[in-house]
């Protein structure tokens, strides 16, 4: 008896040793996964943030952003280290990022009013054709995929009505009347989709970080000079024509005007 | 010309002479030699200046016995020279001996001793060399033309940044006399910033020899010259218009003013090899080159939030204080820096530039707190040490307040409300698909036309089904034909039965497929009709003989069950391949 009971000690300790190892190696791996998540690299930004180590603090932001993770936290504490550096032009940059996130969309509106406030030199702004309007405003809501849903489920409602038409062909005047309506609605918005989809990747917005920049006609410094651009100005970037040139970026001024400024000079939304 | 002298002390006396008195404090007696370098049989003059002292009795004094000169006799000048300087009269008499060189060697003018007012004054005495012109022979002296100019760097090594003293200096020879003088504008120092000097004394000539002639130079210039890069450098040439006399050309009373020219010499070209300076570590360069004192100060330790503070630092010394550049430092983050100040002081003075650069670094603290910036080494160049010479500038501390009597409004309008984000946030991984690069879309775009087209099948083949007897029969047929199969029963007793199904079913499914007639054809006609429908010879030689089986079965003695399940199996196999011809 003595013996079996010295035996299932043996067989305890063998067992909770196994167990502390597992348990280590489990704590370790779960460690060492949760310091590589953005969570962690963006918590420990926001301690160097809080202890005004601002370049620190920058290089952790950017080290998430490098990961292909956003946030619209991650924007707004580089936009407000941005403000403290006095680079209006970036922080507007970022404030605009921020504000593509809900989360952080009401901090970022009132950020990119104090920055504006801020800049000495206002663009003129050329106002936008209500088509153009009407194309951003689907592009910031909705989305491109969110039309490309909405217009697949018309189409595919439509056919099924359609194919509904060939079973019941005593209901098939009713059914072909729906598919009548609705088929091309859902074909224009599913276009719609792709032409956004198109557009917002041809066309990009940008901010000038640098204080002034030329606007010049060709893509070289010897060009005609078309405008000057300051810092915190806006622009339209064919992405397109801009990849002719490896330094040079083809803008569209908010007043209208079209030229090339250094790649360098402008940050891309 | 060397000059040499003794300063004692005098008691005041009275000069009478011509009704005035001149009182001298103090006697300076003089002797000087007009070369010290001498070819023998030339001729040269000791000068023997007494000054600031009045007396009547004043003889001239006898010279010594000189080793390597012989005293010319008779040739012994003397001049007497009055000034009142500063209200008070002063007397110089200078007495002049002429001397021929005798011998090659090297000798000295023993001390001359004066007795001036029953007090004894005695010269330094004067070291001088009489050199045989054949040890000379090496030198072309065709080499130098009369008059030439040549650049003299005091440093034929120097550092980048390092100062040079450029002397222009004029040789002529003996029987040339120098006018006037004027330097050609626009001398391009290529590589080096230059600095003119200010020289007040007035060009004076000496005696030189040079490729074993004697010439007479005069230094008519000096510049500063800082090289502005290290490696193989060359000064361009400096020109000099010149006024000359030439006194041996003049032959008759009549040419007095026509050996009178202006001629334009210029120096040849200079080559010198700028060092790079050795590397540093830890510390910055600050660019200067010379004996400087650096200093960094803060105008204020405590300011308020938007008030600017200025960081002063002040580099102060000798060498190439116009090119310091400023230091950079860097600043902590939260302080605005705007557009820097910089001052300087500079002298220009004898052969050296000194002065001071001070520079100011404007900066705005954008909120409150303590602003630490931080000590630094920093450095320059020494060329008398050859070495760098490290000072270090104290740490500084800004604390930065808030101004509590700010307008409420420029606070407001100064200040960013926004606050930064912390603890858990939605994080968004990964960018958008586009959707022409998505499969996802692509797929589902072709659903609603997969969906269609399957419809549209389903529902014609309905339509057919119901409308034409003929494809509805075909549609039938093999399902028809194998149920009648399947219910075959194999007893012995009902082989007959079996081979009839079998019959039944073989037939009625090449009618239903041939859309032929049911029940009234013979086999023959079935045969026709497959032959037409052009099915493999193999097929159709197998259904005729199952379907002769199937009619000559009444006259078959021994007709087994095991022969009808073959012939099924059979009957299933040929359906199956006519299902696929048919």
């Amino acid at each position: 008896m003595m013996q079996l009971i010295r035996l299932t000690n043996k067989k305890r300790c063998f067992f909770f040793v196994i167990a502390l190892i597992a348990i280590s190696i489990n704590s370790y791996s779960e460690n060492a996964h949760a310091q590589g998540t953005p969570q962690y690299v963006f918590d420990l930004a926001n301690e160097h943030l809080a202890r005004q180590e601002y370049e620190d603090a920058k290089g952790l932001y950017r080290t998430i952003l490098t990961r292909q993770a956003e946030s619209g936290g991650v924007f707004i504490n580089l936009a407000i280290i941005a403000v403290q550096e006095d680079s209006l032009g970036l922080a507007k940059y970022y404030f605009k990022k921020a504000s593509e996130f809900s989360s952080t969309y009401e901090e970022a509106n009132e950020g990119l009013q104090f920055v504006e406030s801020r800049f000495s030199r206002q663009s003129a702004v050329l106002p936008k054709l209500p088509w153009e309007r009407g194309l951003d405003w689907a592009q910031a809501t909705i989305g491109f995929w969110g039309l490309f849903y909405i217009g697949i489920l018309i189409v595919n409602t439509s056919i099924a009505f359609l194919v509904a038409s060939w079973f019941f062909r005593n209901k098939k005047e009713l059914f072909n009347k729906v598919v009548l309506y609705i088929l091309p609605l859902g074909i224009l918005i599913v276009s719609l989709a792709y032409y956004v989809d198109y557009l917002s990747n041809r066309y990009k917005e940008a901010v000038m970080i640098v204080e002034q920049s030329n606007v010049v006609e060709q893509a070289n410094e010897e060009s005609n000079l078309v405008s000057l651009a300051y810092e915190g100005y806006e622009f339209t970037i064919d992405t397109r024509k801009s990849a002719e040139s490896e330094d040079w970026t083809y803008v569209r001024m908010s007043n209208g005007l079209y030229g090339w400024v250094r790649s360098n000079s402008i940050k891309t939304l | 010309m060397i000059k040499t002298g003794k300063r004692l002390s005098l008691l005041s006396f009275f000069l009478l002479l011509l009704n005035l008195s001149a009182i001298a404090q103090n006697t300076q007696v003089t002797a000087t030699l007009s070369n010290d370098k001498i070819f023998p049989g030339e001729q040269v003059k000791l000068t023997l200046e007494i000054k600031g002292a009045g007396s009547s009795n004043l003889s001239q004094p006898d010279l010594p016995e000189i080793p390597g000169l012989t005293w010319v006799v008779n040739s012994t000048e003397r001049s007497t020279n009055y000034t009142i300087i500063n209200g008070r009269p002063s007397v110089t008499y200078t007495f002049g001996y002429r001397l021929v060189a005798g011998d090659p060697g090297s000798y000295e003018i023993p001390s001359l001793t004066i007795n001036i007012n029953e007090k004894v004054y005695t010269t330094e005495s004067i070291a001088f060399e009489i050199i045989d012109r054949d040890q000379l022979a090496s030198d072309d002296p065709n080499r130098y033309p009369d008059v030439f100019v040549e650049v003299e760097l005091d440093d034929e090594s120097p550092v980048p940044g390092q100062q040079l003293i450029a002397s222009i200096i004029l040789y002529f020879k003996d029987g040339i006399e120098v006018a006037s003088y004027q330097p050609t504008p626009g001398w391009k120092a290529e590589g080096f910033w230059k600095e003119a000097l200010d020289d007040v004394r007035s060009p004076t000539a000496s005696s030189v020899i040079k490729g074993g002639i004697r010439f007479r130079k005069a230094k008519l210039l000096q510049y500063a010259l800082f090289p502005t890069k290290s490696g193989e450098l060359e000064l361009s040439p400096f020109e000099v218009t010149l006024s000359i006399r030439n006194r041996n050309r003049r032959t008759s009373f009549f040419d007095l003013g026509a050996n009178q020219s202006r001629i334009a010499v210029q120096s040849e070209v200079l080559k010198l090899t700028v060092d790079a300076l050795p590397n540093l570590d830890d510390a910055i360069y600050l660019g200067a080159v010379g004996d400087f004192k650096v200093s960094r100060s803060i105008t204020t330790s405590e300011a308020l939030v938007g008030e600017s503070v200025e960081v002063v630092t002040e580099i102060e010394g000798s060498g190439n204080v116009p090119l310091i550049p400023k230091p950079e430092f860097e600043y902590p983050s939260g302080l605005e820096q705007y557009e820097p100040q910089e001052t300087s002081n500079i002298t220009r003075r004898g052969d050296q530039i000194s002065g001071s650069k001070k520079f100011s670094d404007i900066l705005i603290a954008r909120n409150p707190g303590e602003y630490v910036i931080p000590a630094i080494n920093v450095a320059y160049y020494n060329p008398v040490r050859n070495r760098y010479e490290i000072e270090e500038l104290p740490e500084l501390i800004l604390n930065a307040k808030r101004d509590p009597d700010a307008l409420v409004v420029s606070i407001e309008s100064m200040q960013l409300d926004v606050k930064p984000v912390k603890g858990l946030i939605n994080w968004k991984i990964g960018s958008e698909k586009r959707l022409v690069e998505s499969f996802y879309s692509w797929l589902m775009l072709a659903l609603p036309i997969i969906v269609m087209g399957l419809g549209y099948v389903i529902s014609n083949r309905k339509f057919k089904m119901e409308n034409d007897v003929d494809f509805a029969r075909s549609q039938h047929a093999f399902k028809k034909a194998i149920s009648i199969l399947e219910e075959v029963d194999f007893n012995t007793a009902k082989v007959k039965d079996g081979y009839a199904s079998i019959h039944k079913s073989l037939t009625g499914f090449i009618a239903d497929k041939l859309a032929l007639g049911e029940g009234t054809l013979s086999d023959q006609v079935y045969i026709d009709h497959l032959s037409k429908a052009s099915i493999n010879n193999e097929l159709l030689k197998n259904i005729k003989q199952l379907l002769t089986t199937c009619s000559t079965i009444s006259y078959i003695p021994n007709a087994s069950s095991e022969t009808l399940q073959d012939d099924l199996e059979m009957a299933k196999s040929i359906i199956n391949q006519l299902k696929k011809e048919l």
